[in-house]
């Protein structure tokens, strides 16, 4: 499903953000990649939807290659992708539901039909009624579910969350984590990123660990 | 596309002043163009209009015969660049004083038809040969004088070069000018919404996705510019009607057909609507790169 194959990123600065790096996901599997801040986590986010670019190496998603996709097929790869950001990159003039309904109306779905799936989505995420809210009224925990919820709405076999858990307390953290759990129990791969180890090892079938841009045992 | 209609609307309402001033420029610019089209279609009529008229009259001497008359009519319907040629008996220029002077018996009253000459109307397929046309009539010893409108013309073709040449150079800037300010205000709203279009991008937006909000807005512009300006022109036109009436008499310059004014408006709209693509477009391409 998801292979890294001695993938390198050296950003022009010079600084080397992953290195030499190799690793496989099978479908269906629940992978948890930890490491220290800077070890690398959120490049590889970036570079398995193309935000960036790798320096060499090959990565491949669901039998395409990231590296040599043009830019009028990259719609095609950031669909299949559920991504789950560390910034949430949620629009703050827009409600939780028109959040969601957007990624529906990319995909060509009309705005009720979109609106519809969106409430669908936020109940499935424990967010019902909270649909007409906008993202300064919901709590971390909340808009962490609103950007799962949303990773959702591709119907995606693959879902990236960045530190999903980052800034929110032990109990909420635990219940992204469940929610995470069941998503990929549904069938999803699942890729979460995050510093917690302890936490991903409760869930993960499988760990990766970097440090400094580098595998570690 | 309704997804994009919407997100142009919400960027217009967000915006309004940017929208409007957007709109004046197009609008002012959109007037001048249609101002400019309709004088140089009515010039290019008031010539069409000396063009049709019989331009070179040759006024006859008293004693000529009719075999003369007739002879002259002939050599002048075989020289080349002439339309056609009108004889106006001393009677038919007795009608026609008459028909001119109608409202005003006291100058009716005195003139016969003794006293006014024939004389032939030659017409010229070519404005150009109306002087020649002249100088083979005055060397007619049947001749007594030759009237021609070579020098109105010759005016009116050199006002309507200046018009056409003004004028183009006038709507070039203007659509330059409203090219930049559709280009400035769509560039600086892709510049305050680049965090809403990094992230459609990342969730799978294809470019023509982000794009098409952005190019409808310029569409917008044009098209708002184009109709408030055609709209102003047409009641500027209403407006000064009683005036070019009063101006040019005899003139048929009104009313301008409404087929005209229909294609004028489907042009301009056209014009609009490819001001503010191409504007748009090229401010998408600066900045979304």
């Amino acid at each position: 499903m998801i292979r890294f194959d001695k993938v390198t990123k050296t950003f022009p600065s010079g600084i080397t953000a992953v290195e030499d790096l190799s690793f496989t996901v099978d479908s269906g599997e629940f992978i948890g990649i930890t490491g220290p801040s800077g070890a690398g986590k959120t490049t590889i986010l970036k570079l398995l939807i193309q935000e960036t670019l790798p320096t060499s190496g090959t990565i491949t998603v669901s039998e395409l290659e990231v590296g040599k996709l043009k830019p009028k097929d990259l719609p095609k790869l950031r669909r299949a992708v559920g991504a789950v950001f560390q910034d949430f990159k949620i629009l703050e003039d827009q409600t939780a539901a028109e959040n969601i309904a957007l990624v529906k109306e990319i995909l060509g779905d009309s705005l009720d039909e979109s609106l519809s799936s969106a409430s669908k989505l936020l109940e499935s995420v424990g967010l019902a009624g909270k649909e007409n809210l906008f993202p300064r009224q919901l709590s971390g925990g909340e808009l962490q579910r609103v950007a799962i919820a949303r990773a959702l709405a591709v119907k995606p076999k693959i879902i990236f969350a960045d530190e999903p858990t980052g800034n929110l307390d032990a109990d909420t953290a635990t219940a992204i984590m469940k929610l995470l759990k069941e998503i990929n129990s549904s069938g999803t791969t699942v890729l979460v990123a995050s510093h917690d180890e302890q936490l991903l090892k409760r869930f993960a079938d499988n760990l990766v660990r970097l440090e400094k841009g580098k595998m570690v045992k | 596309m309704s997804r994009a209609l919407r997100t142009t609307g919400k960027y217009l309402r967000r915006s309004p002043y940017q929208a409007i001033a957007a709109s004046i420029v197009l609008t002012i610019t959109f007037f001048l163009i249609s101002v400019f089209l309709l004088v140089t279609a009515g010039s290019a009529k008031i010539i069409h209009f000396f063009e049709t008229r019989p331009q070179v009259t040759a006024f006859l001497k008293d004693e000529t015969q009719e075999e003369e008359v007739s002879k002259i009519k002939n050599q002048m319907e075989n020289l080349s660049g002439v339309k056609s040629v009108n004889f106006i008996s001393k009677q038919d220029a007795l009608n026609i004083y008459r028909r001119q002077n109608q409202n005003d018996p006291l100058l009716l009253e005195m003139v016969t038809a003794d006293i006014l000459p024939a004389s032939l109307e030659v017409t010229a397929a070519d404005p150009l040969a109306l002087t020649r046309i002249a100088s083979v009539l005055k060397q007619n010893p049947a001749v007594e004088d030759v009237v021609h409108q070579q020098d109105v013309i010759d005016r009116l073709l050199g006002w309507t070069r200046s018009i056409r040449v003004a004028g183009s150079s006038l709507v070039a800037l203007l659509l330059i000018s409203s090219m930049t300010t559709v280009f400035v205000i769509v560039s600086m709203k892709i510049t305050g919404r680049r965090g809403e279009i990094e992230i459609m991008r990342l969730l799978g937006a294809s470019r023509g996705q982000v794009v098409a909000p952005f190019l409808l807005e310029g569409i917008f512009y044009g098209v708002i510019g184009s109709l408030l300006g055609w709209g102003a022109a047409y009641t500027a036109l209403l407006y000064s009607t009683p005036l070019i009436l009063k101006f040019f008499v005899s003139i048929p310059l009104l009313p301008v057909p409404f087929v005209f004014m229909s294609a004028l408006l489907g042009g301009e709209i056209l014009l609009g609507s490819l001001v503010g693509l191409i504007s748009s477009l090229f401010a998408s391409r600066r900045f979304l790169k």
